[in-house]
Protein backbone atom coordinates (compact mmCIF):
# COMPACT_ATOMS: atom_id res chain seq x y z
CA UNK A 1 0.00 0.00 0.00
CA UNK A 2 1.33 3.43 -0.83
CA UNK A 3 -0.16 6.85 -0.99
CA UNK A 4 0.71 10.40 -1.82
CA UNK A 5 0.70 12.28 1.41
CA UNK A 6 0.58 15.90 2.21
CA UNK A 7 3.27 17.66 4.00
CA UNK A 8 4.38 18.87 7.32
CA UNK A 9 2.01 21.73 7.26
CA UNK A 10 -1.02 19.58 7.60
CA UNK A 11 -2.88 21.51 4.99
CA UNK A 12 -4.24 18.33 3.56
CA UNK A 13 -5.71 15.08 4.59
CA UNK A 14 -4.49 11.50 4.37
CA UNK A 15 -4.63 10.49 0.76
CA UNK A 16 -4.55 14.05 -0.56
CA UNK A 17 -1.75 14.93 -2.95
CA UNK A 18 -1.40 18.67 -2.73
CA UNK A 19 1.22 20.66 -0.93
CA UNK A 20 4.62 20.05 0.37
CA UNK A 21 4.64 16.30 0.46
CA UNK A 22 3.38 15.91 -3.08
CA UNK A 23 5.70 13.71 -5.05
CA UNK A 24 6.94 11.86 -1.97
CA UNK A 25 5.56 8.36 -1.96
CA UNK A 26 5.13 7.10 1.56
CA UNK A 27 4.17 3.53 2.31
CA UNK A 28 2.62 3.69 5.77
CA UNK A 29 2.77 0.00 6.64
CA UNK A 30 6.51 -0.56 6.10
CA UNK A 31 7.01 2.65 8.07
CA UNK A 32 4.82 1.39 10.92
CA UNK A 33 6.64 -1.97 10.77
CA UNK A 34 9.99 -0.16 11.09
CA UNK A 35 8.79 1.72 14.19
CA UNK A 36 7.39 -1.52 15.65
CA UNK A 37 10.74 -3.26 15.17
CA UNK A 38 12.60 -0.30 16.66
CA UNK A 39 10.42 -0.02 19.74
CA UNK A 40 10.16 -3.75 20.30
CA UNK A 41 13.98 -3.95 20.29
CA UNK A 42 14.24 -1.02 22.70
CA UNK A 43 11.49 -2.37 25.00
CA UNK A 44 13.09 -5.81 25.01
CA UNK A 45 16.40 -4.28 26.03
CA UNK A 46 14.61 -3.16 29.23
CA UNK A 47 13.09 -6.54 30.11
CA UNK A 48 12.06 -5.83 33.70
CA UNK A 49 9.78 -2.81 33.01
CA UNK A 50 8.36 -4.75 30.05
CA UNK A 51 7.10 -7.50 32.36
CA UNK A 52 6.24 -5.20 35.27
CA UNK A 53 3.76 -3.26 33.16
CA UNK A 54 1.96 -6.55 32.44
CA UNK A 55 1.94 -7.30 36.16
CA UNK A 56 0.42 -3.85 36.78
CA UNK A 57 -2.58 -4.78 34.62
CA UNK A 58 -3.08 -7.97 36.62
CA UNK A 59 -2.94 -6.07 39.91
CA UNK A 60 -5.65 -3.70 38.63
CA UNK A 61 -7.73 -6.75 37.72
CA UNK A 62 -7.43 -8.13 41.28
CA UNK A 63 -8.33 -4.73 42.68
CA UNK A 64 -11.48 -4.54 40.56
CA UNK A 65 -12.33 -8.18 41.37
CA UNK A 66 -12.43 -7.50 45.11
CA UNK A 67 -14.40 -4.30 44.59
CA UNK A 68 -16.82 -6.38 42.51
CA UNK A 69 -17.33 -8.82 45.38
CA UNK A 70 -18.34 -5.85 47.50
CA UNK A 71 -20.71 -4.30 44.95
CA UNK A 72 -22.10 -7.42 43.21
CA UNK A 73 -24.65 -6.98 40.39
CA UNK A 74 -25.81 -3.52 41.21
CA UNK A 75 -24.76 -1.34 38.27
CA UNK A 76 -26.30 -0.69 34.89
CA UNK A 77 -24.11 -0.78 31.79
CA UNK A 78 -26.06 2.12 30.26
CA UNK A 79 -28.68 4.48 31.64
CA UNK A 80 -31.72 2.32 30.92
CA UNK A 81 -30.13 -1.10 30.49
CA UNK A 82 -30.26 -4.22 32.62
CA UNK A 83 -28.02 -4.58 35.66
CA UNK A 84 -24.62 -6.19 35.14
CA UNK A 85 -21.86 -7.31 37.47
CA UNK A 86 -19.65 -4.55 38.79
CA UNK A 87 -16.62 -6.63 37.92
CA UNK A 88 -17.49 -6.78 34.20
CA UNK A 89 -18.51 -3.11 34.27
CA UNK A 90 -15.21 -2.00 35.78
CA UNK A 91 -12.99 -4.38 33.78
CA UNK A 92 -14.26 -2.88 30.53
CA UNK A 93 -13.92 0.61 32.03
CA UNK A 94 -10.32 0.19 33.18
CA UNK A 95 -9.31 -1.66 30.02
CA UNK A 96 -10.69 1.06 27.77
CA UNK A 97 -9.16 3.73 30.00
CA UNK A 98 -5.72 2.11 29.69
CA UNK A 99 -6.01 1.84 25.92
CA UNK A 100 -7.29 5.37 25.43
CA UNK A 101 -4.84 6.79 27.94
CA UNK A 102 -2.05 5.47 25.71
CA UNK A 103 -3.81 6.79 22.58
CA UNK A 104 -4.16 10.22 24.16
CA UNK A 105 -0.76 10.64 25.77
CA UNK A 106 1.66 8.51 23.76
CA UNK A 107 2.14 10.89 20.84
CA UNK A 108 3.05 13.84 23.05
CA UNK A 109 5.20 11.68 25.35
CA UNK A 110 7.08 10.13 22.43
CA UNK A 111 7.64 13.53 20.85
CA UNK A 112 8.89 14.94 24.14
CA UNK A 113 11.18 11.93 24.51
CA UNK A 114 12.58 12.53 21.02
CA UNK A 115 13.09 16.20 21.90
CA UNK A 116 15.12 15.43 24.99
CA UNK A 117 17.12 12.51 23.57
CA UNK A 118 18.00 14.50 20.45
CA UNK A 119 16.32 12.35 17.81
CA UNK A 120 13.42 14.67 16.96
CA UNK A 121 15.19 16.98 14.54
CA UNK A 122 16.71 14.18 12.51
CA UNK A 123 13.36 12.33 12.38
CA UNK A 124 11.67 15.46 11.04
CA UNK A 125 14.32 15.93 8.37
CA UNK A 126 13.51 12.51 6.92
CA UNK A 127 11.21 12.20 3.88
CA UNK A 128 7.91 11.15 5.56
CA UNK A 129 5.60 13.99 6.63
CA UNK A 130 6.21 14.57 10.36
CA UNK A 131 2.59 13.84 11.37
CA UNK A 132 2.95 10.37 9.88
CA UNK A 133 6.26 9.94 11.67
CA UNK A 134 4.81 10.84 15.07
CA UNK A 135 1.71 8.70 14.63
CA UNK A 136 3.74 5.73 13.34
CA UNK A 137 6.09 6.36 16.26
CA UNK A 138 3.45 5.31 18.78
CA UNK A 139 2.36 2.18 16.93
CA UNK A 140 4.30 -0.08 19.30
CA UNK A 141 2.72 1.50 22.37
CA UNK A 142 -0.75 1.12 20.84
CA UNK A 143 -0.14 -2.51 19.89
CA UNK A 144 1.29 -3.24 23.35
CA UNK A 145 -1.72 -1.56 25.01
CA UNK A 146 -4.14 -3.49 22.78
CA UNK A 147 -2.42 -6.81 23.49
CA UNK A 148 -2.41 -6.02 27.23
CA UNK A 149 -6.14 -5.20 27.01
CA UNK A 150 -6.93 -8.50 25.29
CA UNK A 151 -4.81 -10.46 27.79
CA UNK A 152 -6.45 -8.62 30.72
CA UNK A 153 -9.98 -9.33 29.49
CA UNK A 154 -8.94 -12.92 28.70
CA UNK A 155 -7.73 -13.43 32.26
CA UNK A 156 -10.87 -11.74 33.60
CA UNK A 157 -12.93 -14.29 31.67
CA UNK A 158 -10.73 -17.34 32.28
CA UNK A 159 -9.64 -16.81 35.87
CA UNK A 160 -12.24 -14.49 37.38
CA UNK A 161 -15.40 -15.71 35.66
CA UNK A 162 -16.34 -12.53 33.78
CA UNK A 163 -19.24 -13.22 31.39
CA UNK A 164 -20.27 -11.49 28.16
CA UNK A 165 -23.80 -11.23 26.79
CA UNK A 166 -23.25 -10.33 23.18
CA UNK A 167 -23.74 -11.34 19.55
CA UNK A 168 -21.77 -11.05 16.32
CA UNK A 169 -23.28 -7.59 15.72
CA UNK A 170 -22.42 -6.54 19.26
CA UNK A 171 -18.82 -7.72 18.87
CA UNK A 172 -18.44 -5.94 15.53
CA UNK A 173 -19.90 -2.73 16.96
CA UNK A 174 -17.48 -2.95 19.89
CA UNK A 175 -14.51 -3.45 17.55
CA UNK A 176 -15.51 -0.55 15.28
CA UNK A 177 -16.03 1.73 18.27
CA UNK A 178 -12.69 0.72 19.75
CA UNK A 179 -10.89 1.51 16.49
CA UNK A 180 -12.78 4.80 16.07
CA UNK A 181 -12.12 5.87 19.64
CA UNK A 182 -8.42 5.03 19.43
CA UNK A 183 -8.32 7.14 16.24
CA UNK A 184 -10.18 9.97 17.92
CA UNK A 185 -7.91 9.95 20.96
CA UNK A 186 -4.78 9.73 18.79
CA UNK A 187 -6.06 12.86 17.03
CA UNK A 188 -6.40 14.57 20.39
CA UNK A 189 -2.90 13.23 21.20
CA UNK A 190 -1.60 14.90 18.03
CA UNK A 191 -2.99 18.22 19.29
CA UNK A 192 -1.17 17.66 22.62
CA UNK A 193 1.95 16.93 20.58
CA UNK A 194 1.47 20.24 18.77
CA UNK A 195 1.44 21.87 22.20
CA UNK A 196 4.74 20.14 23.06
CA UNK A 197 6.30 21.26 19.75
CA UNK A 198 5.53 24.89 20.58
CA UNK A 199 5.76 25.03 24.40
CA UNK A 200 8.06 22.00 24.96
CA UNK A 201 6.31 20.85 28.16
CA UNK A 202 2.93 19.17 27.83
CA UNK A 203 2.96 16.46 30.49
CA UNK A 204 0.67 18.38 32.81
CA UNK A 205 -2.00 18.72 30.16
CA UNK A 206 -1.93 15.08 29.14
CA UNK A 207 -1.80 13.88 32.75
CA UNK A 208 -4.68 16.11 33.78
CA UNK A 209 -6.83 15.00 30.87
CA UNK A 210 -6.20 11.32 31.59
CA UNK A 211 -7.11 11.78 35.26
CA UNK A 212 -10.23 13.75 34.36
CA UNK A 213 -11.35 10.93 32.09
CA UNK A 214 -11.14 8.40 34.92
CA UNK A 215 -13.13 10.78 37.13
CA UNK A 216 -15.80 11.83 34.64
CA UNK A 217 -15.88 9.03 32.09
CA UNK A 218 -17.64 6.38 34.16
CA UNK A 219 -14.69 4.01 34.50
CA UNK A 220 -15.31 2.85 38.07
CA UNK A 221 -18.89 4.03 38.54
CA UNK A 222 -21.84 5.01 36.29
CA UNK A 223 -21.86 8.69 35.35
CA UNK A 224 -25.43 8.82 36.72
CA UNK A 225 -23.84 9.02 40.18
CA UNK A 226 -22.15 12.34 39.37
CA UNK A 227 -23.79 15.59 40.52
CA UNK A 228 -25.87 17.58 37.96
CA UNK A 229 -23.44 19.74 35.96
CA UNK A 230 -20.68 17.12 36.06
CA UNK A 231 -23.12 14.47 34.89
CA UNK A 232 -24.18 16.65 31.94
CA UNK A 233 -20.55 17.28 31.09
CA UNK A 234 -19.67 13.60 31.37
CA UNK A 235 -22.44 12.70 28.95
CA UNK A 236 -20.97 14.83 26.16
CA UNK A 237 -17.53 13.25 26.45
CA UNK A 238 -16.63 10.89 23.59
CA UNK A 239 -14.93 8.68 26.17
CA UNK A 240 -18.28 8.18 27.91
CA UNK A 241 -19.95 7.35 24.60
CA UNK A 242 -17.25 4.80 23.83
CA UNK A 243 -17.68 3.15 27.22
CA UNK A 244 -21.46 3.13 26.82
CA UNK A 245 -21.23 1.44 23.42
CA UNK A 246 -18.62 -1.03 24.61
CA UNK A 247 -20.46 -2.05 27.75
CA UNK A 248 -23.88 -2.14 26.13
CA UNK A 249 -22.74 -4.17 23.13
CA UNK A 250 -20.61 -6.65 25.08
CA UNK A 251 -22.55 -7.00 28.33
CA UNK A 252 -26.17 -6.50 27.29
CA UNK A 253 -26.11 -7.13 23.51
CA UNK A 254 -27.49 -3.67 22.70
CA UNK A 255 -25.84 -1.06 20.49
CA UNK A 256 -26.53 2.59 21.38
CA UNK A 257 -26.75 3.80 17.78
CA UNK A 258 -26.51 7.54 18.47
CA UNK A 259 -23.22 7.32 20.38
CA UNK A 260 -21.89 4.82 17.86
CA UNK A 261 -22.56 7.13 14.90
CA UNK A 262 -21.33 10.22 16.76
CA UNK A 263 -18.02 8.56 17.61
CA UNK A 264 -17.42 7.50 14.01
CA UNK A 265 -18.27 10.99 12.68
CA UNK A 266 -16.09 12.71 15.29
CA UNK A 267 -13.14 10.50 14.38
CA UNK A 268 -13.42 11.23 10.67
CA UNK A 269 -13.61 14.97 11.36
CA UNK A 270 -11.00 15.13 14.12
CA UNK A 271 -7.99 13.62 12.34
CA UNK A 272 -7.61 16.22 9.55
CA UNK A 273 -8.16 19.01 12.08
CA UNK A 274 -5.49 17.55 14.38
CA UNK A 275 -3.07 17.15 11.44
CA UNK A 276 -3.64 20.80 10.49
CA UNK A 277 -3.02 21.99 14.07
CA UNK A 278 0.13 19.88 14.33
CA UNK A 279 1.33 21.24 10.98
CA UNK A 280 0.81 24.82 12.14
CA UNK A 281 2.73 24.15 15.34
CA UNK A 282 5.59 22.61 13.42
CA UNK A 283 5.64 25.49 10.98
CA UNK A 284 5.85 27.92 13.88
CA UNK A 285 8.70 25.97 15.51
CA UNK A 286 10.61 26.02 12.23
CA UNK A 287 10.06 29.72 11.76
CA UNK A 288 11.17 30.41 15.34
CA UNK A 289 14.05 27.91 14.92
CA UNK A 290 13.03 26.06 18.07
CA UNK A 291 12.52 22.58 16.64
CA UNK A 292 15.77 21.26 18.10
CA UNK A 293 15.23 22.94 21.46
CA UNK A 294 13.86 21.19 24.51
CA UNK B 1 41.79 15.12 -2.88
CA UNK B 2 39.34 17.95 -3.51
CA UNK B 3 35.91 17.21 -4.94
CA UNK B 4 36.89 17.95 -8.50
CA UNK B 5 35.31 16.34 -11.53
CA UNK B 6 36.11 12.70 -12.18
CA UNK B 7 34.76 9.87 -14.29
CA UNK B 8 31.11 9.50 -13.39
CA UNK B 9 29.81 5.93 -13.08
CA UNK B 10 27.23 4.86 -15.68
CA UNK B 11 24.34 4.65 -13.21
CA UNK B 12 24.95 8.20 -12.02
CA UNK B 13 25.35 9.45 -15.59
CA UNK B 14 21.98 7.89 -16.50
CA UNK B 15 20.39 9.37 -13.40
CA UNK B 16 21.77 12.81 -14.19
CA UNK B 17 20.47 12.65 -17.75
CA UNK B 18 17.02 11.60 -16.53
CA UNK B 19 16.85 14.17 -13.76
CA UNK B 20 19.36 16.99 -14.06
CA UNK B 21 20.65 18.29 -10.74
CA UNK B 22 21.28 21.89 -9.88
CA UNK B 23 22.59 21.41 -6.34
CA UNK B 24 22.03 23.72 -3.39
CA UNK B 25 21.10 27.34 -4.08
CA UNK B 26 20.16 30.32 -1.92
CA UNK B 27 19.24 33.79 -3.09
CA UNK B 28 19.29 36.51 -0.48
CA UNK B 29 18.13 34.40 2.43
CA UNK B 30 17.91 36.02 5.83
CA UNK B 31 17.09 34.73 9.28
CA UNK B 32 16.95 36.58 12.58
CA UNK B 33 16.30 35.31 16.10
CA UNK B 34 14.72 38.40 17.58
CA UNK B 35 17.35 41.10 17.34
CA UNK B 36 20.13 38.59 16.59
CA UNK B 37 20.77 38.31 12.86
CA UNK B 38 21.85 34.77 11.96
CA UNK B 39 21.75 35.07 8.17
CA UNK B 40 21.72 38.31 6.24
CA UNK B 41 21.09 38.16 2.51
CA UNK B 42 23.15 35.06 1.81
CA UNK B 43 23.65 34.09 -1.86
CA UNK B 44 25.23 30.67 -2.23
CA UNK B 45 25.51 27.97 -4.85
CA UNK B 46 26.82 24.46 -4.37
CA UNK B 47 26.78 22.76 -7.73
CA UNK B 48 26.74 18.96 -8.14
CA UNK B 49 30.24 17.65 -7.56
CA UNK B 50 31.33 20.72 -5.62
CA UNK B 51 32.36 20.82 -1.97
CA UNK B 52 31.74 24.19 -0.34
CA UNK B 53 33.19 24.68 3.12
CA UNK B 54 31.58 27.21 5.44
CA UNK B 55 34.01 28.80 7.85
CA UNK B 56 33.28 31.32 10.54
CA UNK B 57 33.29 32.00 14.24
CA UNK B 58 30.70 30.49 16.57
CA UNK B 59 27.35 32.15 15.86
CA UNK B 60 28.38 33.23 12.35
CA UNK B 61 25.35 31.44 10.86
CA UNK B 62 26.89 28.20 9.57
CA UNK B 63 24.56 25.83 11.38
CA UNK B 64 21.54 28.02 10.67
CA UNK B 65 22.29 27.84 6.95
CA UNK B 66 22.70 24.06 7.11
CA UNK B 67 19.43 23.74 9.02
CA UNK B 68 17.62 25.91 6.47
CA UNK B 69 18.66 23.46 3.75
CA UNK B 70 17.63 20.56 6.01
CA UNK B 71 14.11 22.11 6.47
CA UNK B 72 14.55 22.41 10.27
CA UNK B 73 14.53 26.20 10.04
CA UNK B 74 12.43 28.35 7.74
CA UNK B 75 14.24 31.51 6.57
CA UNK B 76 12.51 34.86 7.08
CA UNK B 77 13.07 35.91 3.49
CA UNK B 78 14.86 34.93 0.30
CA UNK B 79 14.80 31.85 -1.87
CA UNK B 80 16.34 28.46 -1.02
CA UNK B 81 16.29 25.32 -3.14
CA UNK B 82 17.81 21.91 -3.68
CA UNK B 83 17.88 20.55 -7.22
CA UNK B 84 15.31 23.13 -8.25
CA UNK B 85 12.89 22.20 -5.44
CA UNK B 86 11.84 25.20 -3.34
CA UNK B 87 12.63 24.08 0.21
CA UNK B 88 10.12 26.40 1.89
CA UNK B 89 7.25 25.57 -0.46
CA UNK B 90 7.95 21.87 -0.79
CA UNK B 91 9.96 20.60 2.21
CA UNK B 92 8.74 17.03 1.77
CA UNK B 93 10.38 16.65 -1.66
CA UNK B 94 13.43 18.59 -0.58
CA UNK B 95 14.07 16.25 2.35
CA UNK B 96 14.28 13.23 0.07
CA UNK B 97 17.16 14.92 -1.77
CA UNK B 98 19.44 15.79 1.14
CA UNK B 99 21.50 13.82 3.62
CA UNK B 100 22.14 15.56 6.92
CA UNK B 101 24.94 15.12 9.44
CA UNK B 102 24.42 17.15 12.58
CA UNK B 103 27.10 18.07 15.05
CA UNK B 104 24.84 16.57 17.73
CA UNK B 105 25.77 12.91 18.06
CA UNK B 106 22.75 12.15 20.27
CA UNK B 107 20.51 11.71 17.27
CA UNK B 108 20.55 7.91 17.45
CA UNK B 109 18.65 5.31 19.42
CA UNK B 110 21.38 4.32 21.81
CA UNK B 111 19.85 1.02 22.93
CA UNK B 112 19.95 -0.26 19.34
CA UNK B 113 22.96 -1.41 17.35
CA UNK B 114 24.43 0.75 14.62
CA UNK B 115 22.98 -1.62 12.03
CA UNK B 116 19.48 -1.53 13.57
CA UNK B 117 19.62 2.26 13.68
CA UNK B 118 20.52 2.48 10.01
CA UNK B 119 17.90 -0.08 8.99
CA UNK B 120 15.30 1.99 10.82
CA UNK B 121 16.34 5.24 9.16
CA UNK B 122 16.53 3.50 5.78
CA UNK B 123 12.88 2.49 6.23
CA UNK B 124 12.06 6.18 6.68
CA UNK B 125 13.47 6.67 3.18
CA UNK B 126 10.76 4.31 1.93
CA UNK B 127 12.97 1.24 1.57
CA UNK B 128 11.52 -2.18 2.23
CA UNK B 129 13.11 -4.35 4.90
CA UNK B 130 15.53 -6.27 2.65
CA UNK B 131 16.54 -3.14 0.74
CA UNK B 132 16.96 -1.26 4.01
CA UNK B 133 19.24 -3.99 5.36
CA UNK B 134 21.28 -3.97 2.15
CA UNK B 135 21.59 -0.16 2.11
CA UNK B 136 22.53 -0.11 5.80
CA UNK B 137 25.31 -2.67 5.21
CA UNK B 138 26.67 -0.64 2.29
CA UNK B 139 26.64 2.56 4.34
CA UNK B 140 28.37 0.83 7.27
CA UNK B 141 31.06 -0.44 4.89
CA UNK B 142 31.51 3.03 3.45
CA UNK B 143 32.38 4.50 6.85
CA UNK B 144 34.37 1.49 8.09
CA UNK B 145 31.91 0.48 10.78
CA UNK B 146 31.03 -2.96 9.42
CA UNK B 147 33.00 -4.73 12.16
CA UNK B 148 31.09 -3.02 14.96
CA UNK B 149 27.76 -2.84 13.15
CA UNK B 150 26.01 -5.09 15.66
CA UNK B 151 27.34 -3.32 18.73
CA UNK B 152 24.92 -1.05 20.58
CA UNK B 153 25.37 2.65 19.83
CA UNK B 154 25.79 3.47 23.53
CA UNK B 155 29.01 1.43 23.33
CA UNK B 156 30.33 3.39 20.35
CA UNK B 157 33.01 6.03 20.77
CA UNK B 158 32.18 9.62 19.78
CA UNK B 159 34.09 9.15 16.55
CA UNK B 160 32.14 6.00 15.71
CA UNK B 161 28.86 7.83 16.28
CA UNK B 162 30.04 10.61 13.98
CA UNK B 163 30.83 8.08 11.27
CA UNK B 164 27.46 6.42 11.85
CA UNK B 165 25.81 9.82 11.31
CA UNK B 166 27.59 10.07 7.97
CA UNK B 167 26.44 6.56 7.10
CA UNK B 168 22.88 7.58 7.91
CA UNK B 169 23.14 10.59 5.63
CA UNK B 170 24.06 8.28 2.74
CA UNK B 171 21.06 5.94 3.16
CA UNK B 172 18.72 7.87 0.88
CA UNK B 173 21.38 8.24 -1.86
CA UNK B 174 21.11 12.02 -1.55
CA UNK B 175 22.02 14.45 -4.30
CA UNK B 176 23.19 16.92 -1.64
CA UNK B 177 25.05 16.36 1.62
CA UNK B 178 24.86 18.78 4.55
CA UNK B 179 27.64 18.24 7.05
CA UNK B 180 27.82 20.20 10.28
CA UNK B 181 31.31 19.63 11.70
CA UNK B 182 31.48 16.03 10.49
CA UNK B 183 34.98 15.31 11.82
CA UNK B 184 34.65 17.13 15.14
CA UNK B 185 35.29 14.11 17.37
CA UNK B 186 37.34 12.01 15.01
CA UNK B 187 40.94 10.88 15.33
CA UNK B 188 43.24 11.93 12.47
CA UNK B 189 42.98 8.63 10.60
CA UNK B 190 39.18 8.63 10.78
CA UNK B 191 39.07 12.29 9.72
CA UNK B 192 41.13 11.42 6.70
CA UNK B 193 38.72 8.59 5.88
CA UNK B 194 35.72 10.92 6.09
CA UNK B 195 37.43 13.51 3.90
CA UNK B 196 38.20 10.86 1.29
CA UNK B 197 34.61 9.67 1.40
CA UNK B 198 33.24 13.19 0.97
CA UNK B 199 35.52 13.87 -1.97
CA UNK B 200 34.62 10.55 -3.59
CA UNK B 201 30.90 11.25 -3.21
CA UNK B 202 31.34 14.68 -4.74
CA UNK B 203 33.59 13.74 -7.61
CA UNK B 204 32.20 10.32 -8.53
CA UNK B 205 28.55 10.51 -7.45
CA UNK B 206 28.17 14.22 -8.32
CA UNK B 207 26.82 14.99 -4.84
CA UNK B 208 26.71 18.67 -3.85
CA UNK B 209 28.39 18.96 -0.46
CA UNK B 210 28.02 21.82 2.00
CA UNK B 211 30.22 21.39 5.06
CA UNK B 212 30.42 23.66 8.10
CA UNK B 213 33.74 23.38 9.88
CA UNK B 214 36.22 25.02 12.20
CA UNK B 215 39.03 22.86 10.85
CA UNK B 216 41.03 24.90 8.37
CA UNK B 217 43.10 21.91 7.25
CA UNK B 218 39.93 20.00 6.53
CA UNK B 219 38.44 22.90 4.58
CA UNK B 220 41.57 23.37 2.54
CA UNK B 221 41.83 19.64 1.87
CA UNK B 222 38.31 18.98 0.57
CA UNK B 223 36.70 22.24 -0.53
CA UNK B 224 36.34 23.40 -4.10
CA UNK B 225 35.30 26.71 -2.58
CA UNK B 226 35.56 28.16 0.90
CA UNK B 227 32.94 30.65 2.08
CA UNK B 228 33.61 32.73 5.19
CA UNK B 229 30.58 33.87 7.15
CA UNK B 230 30.73 36.79 9.55
CA UNK B 231 27.61 37.67 11.55
CA UNK B 232 25.35 36.05 8.98
CA UNK B 233 26.90 37.65 5.89
CA UNK B 234 29.28 36.19 3.35
CA UNK B 235 32.49 38.10 4.03
CA UNK B 236 34.74 36.26 1.65
CA UNK B 237 34.74 33.54 -1.01
CA UNK B 238 37.91 31.62 -1.79
CA UNK B 239 37.61 29.57 -4.98
CA UNK B 240 39.73 26.46 -4.95
CA UNK B 241 39.83 26.40 -1.16
CA UNK B 242 43.39 27.62 -0.67
CA UNK B 243 45.74 26.32 1.98
CA UNK B 244 45.21 26.39 5.75
CA UNK B 245 47.51 29.35 6.28
CA UNK B 246 45.76 31.51 3.69
CA UNK B 247 42.37 30.48 5.11
CA UNK B 248 43.48 31.51 8.57
CA UNK B 249 44.61 34.87 7.26
CA UNK B 250 41.34 35.33 5.40
CA UNK B 251 39.35 34.42 8.52
CA UNK B 252 41.25 36.90 10.67
CA UNK B 253 40.83 39.63 8.07
CA UNK B 254 37.11 38.92 7.62
CA UNK B 255 36.46 39.12 11.35
CA UNK B 256 38.28 42.43 11.85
Amino acid sequence: MSMQLDSDRGTGTPGAGAGAGAGTTVRPWPLVAAFLRRDWSIAWSYRLPFFLSLVQSLVTLWFVFFLGRLVGHRVTAVASGPRVSYFAFAVLGTTLLSLLNVSLTAVAHQLRNDQTTGTLEILFTMPPPPWITVLAGVSYKLVYAAVTAVVTVGIAVGAFGMRFDTSLVGCLAALVVLAATVGLFCSAGLVFAAFVVVFKRGEVMTGLTATALSLLGGVYYPVALLPGPLKDFARILPFTWALDVLRASLLTDQVPVLQFVLLCVFTVVALPIAIAIFGKALDQARRRATLAQY
Amino acid sequence: MRGAAADVPDDIARELRASPRTGLVTRGISKAYGSLVALDGVDLEVRPGAVVALLGANGAGKSTLIRCFATSIVPDSGHIEVDGVDIVADPGRARSKVGLVLADERSFFWRLSGRRNLEFFAALHGLRRAEAAQRASEALEAVNLAEVADRRVDRYSSGMRNRLAIARALLGKPSALLLDEPTRSLDPASSLGVRDLVCTLASERRVAVLVASHDLHEASAIATEVVILVRGRIASRIPGGGDAASLEAALVEANQ
